[in-house]
């Protein structure tokens, strides 16, 4: 038996997974080869170091932040959609950002009849603003209930 | 009279298996119709062996919760696509292992840093220090192995100790998997006799 053929068959005899007659010759090649039976001595102890690791364990609530994501998954999964597919992506950001300029001039125009000259100014940049905060708080709040 | 021991034993543990996997899959039954207590069930049973498979691939706690809850949370989209739902826990751990080679190989992650882990301390506190520093050494040289390599030595040591059962777990095929698994703990054999070697040798 050759070293390199013995080494590997080493391995499978540290693993309980020779055949008995393969297991002899490995023995009596290991009789004559001081070089193969310094080598099962390595690969004994890094068997060795390797088996007798203690098991890692992880942060008492990580099952529990587990199951949690899932349901979540699941009621997002179960809730309709807010907008028909068809409308997701660019279709929703035109009509998004027509309906956000219809929005800032028509509001300007209310603002400005309905109120004093002197707070027009300041309100008028405002209306538009806190009208699209809402509308992305909305937005949030459906997703994430 | 050992014999016939070892075999009531091994019998008892395949009993023991049997009655895990048909519980798994009655709980993978239970998930599919939309019962979250199925699911529930599930995690309970895998998350510590899935976890310790990420800790050991990843060797950083944070990212092997990360890994875990990833791997779970993509095995709960796609429960309709498991064939055989009494693996569902073997099955986890494919995701997970994939995971995990995927964030070694990313040029993104994240320097290892060695920590001061259970897996470096000797088993036996009574070793003597010359084995003691053999141990640790021989734990932390398994982060410095390919990946692929690295995953081989962590399932087959992590599950049993069984060619077959490690190699379904992160899903290659028997004879691959016990040629990386030969490679890895040639390298690290070669580490102990002579450090400067292991990093320059080429198994066949």
């Amino acid at each position: 038996m050759k070293c390199r053929r013995a080494e590997t068959i080493l391995q499978a005899l540290l693993d309980g997974a020779l055949p008995p007659n393969e297991a002899a010759r490995v023995r009596d090649h290991l009789a004559a080869c001081a070089p193969c039976r310094a080598r099962v001595d390595s690969l004994l102890l890094v068997h060795e170091a390797l088996s007798t690791q203690p098991e890692p364990e992880p942060s008492p609530d990580l099952a529990t932040a587990i199951m949690a994501r899932a349901r979540a998954e699941r009621r997002l999964a179960r809730r309709p959609p807010l907008v028909p597919v068809w409308l997701e992506g660019w279709t929703l950001g035109s009509v998004g950002l027509g309906l956000a300029a219809c929005g800032l001039v028509i509001s300007r125009h209310l603002v400005a009849a309905a109120l004093p000259e002197e707070l027009t100014a300041q309100l008028a940049g405002l209306l538009p603003v806190a009208l699209v905060s809402a509308f992305g708080l909305f937005g949030l709040w459906y997703y994430q209930a | 009279m050992i014999a016939a021991l070892a075999r009531a034993a091994s019998f008892a543990m395949l009993a023991v298996a049997g009655r895990d996997a048909g519980d798994d899959a009655a709980f993978v039954a239970r998930a599919r119709q939309g019962d979250p207590s199925g699911f529930d069930e599930i995690v309970h049973r895998h998350h510590k062996r899935v976890y310790a498979l990420a800790y050991r691939m990843l060797r950083h706690p944070q990212d092997a919760e990360d890994v875990t809850q990833e791997a779970f949370l993509n095995a709960y989209r796609r429960l309709d696509q498991l064939r055989e739902a009494e693996s569902v826990g073997a099955w986890v751990c494919r995701i997970a292992s994939n995971l995990c080679l995927e964030r070694l190989r990313s040029p993104r992650h994240r320097a290892e840093v060695p920590l001061p882990s259970p897996d470096l301390a000797p088993a036996d506190p009574a070793a003597d220090g010359e084995t003691a520093e053999t141990v640790a050494r021989v734990r932390a040289a398994v982060a410095e192995l390919p990946p692929k390599y690295r995953l081989a030595v962590v399932a087959y040591y992590l599950h049993g100790h069984s060619y077959d059962e490690a190699a379904r777990l992160i899903g290659v095929n028997p004879r691959t998997f016990k040629t990386h698994l030969y490679r890895a703990r040639q390298r690290l054999a070669s580490l102990l006799e002579d450090p400067t070697r292991a990093s320059e040798e080429e198994a066949p």
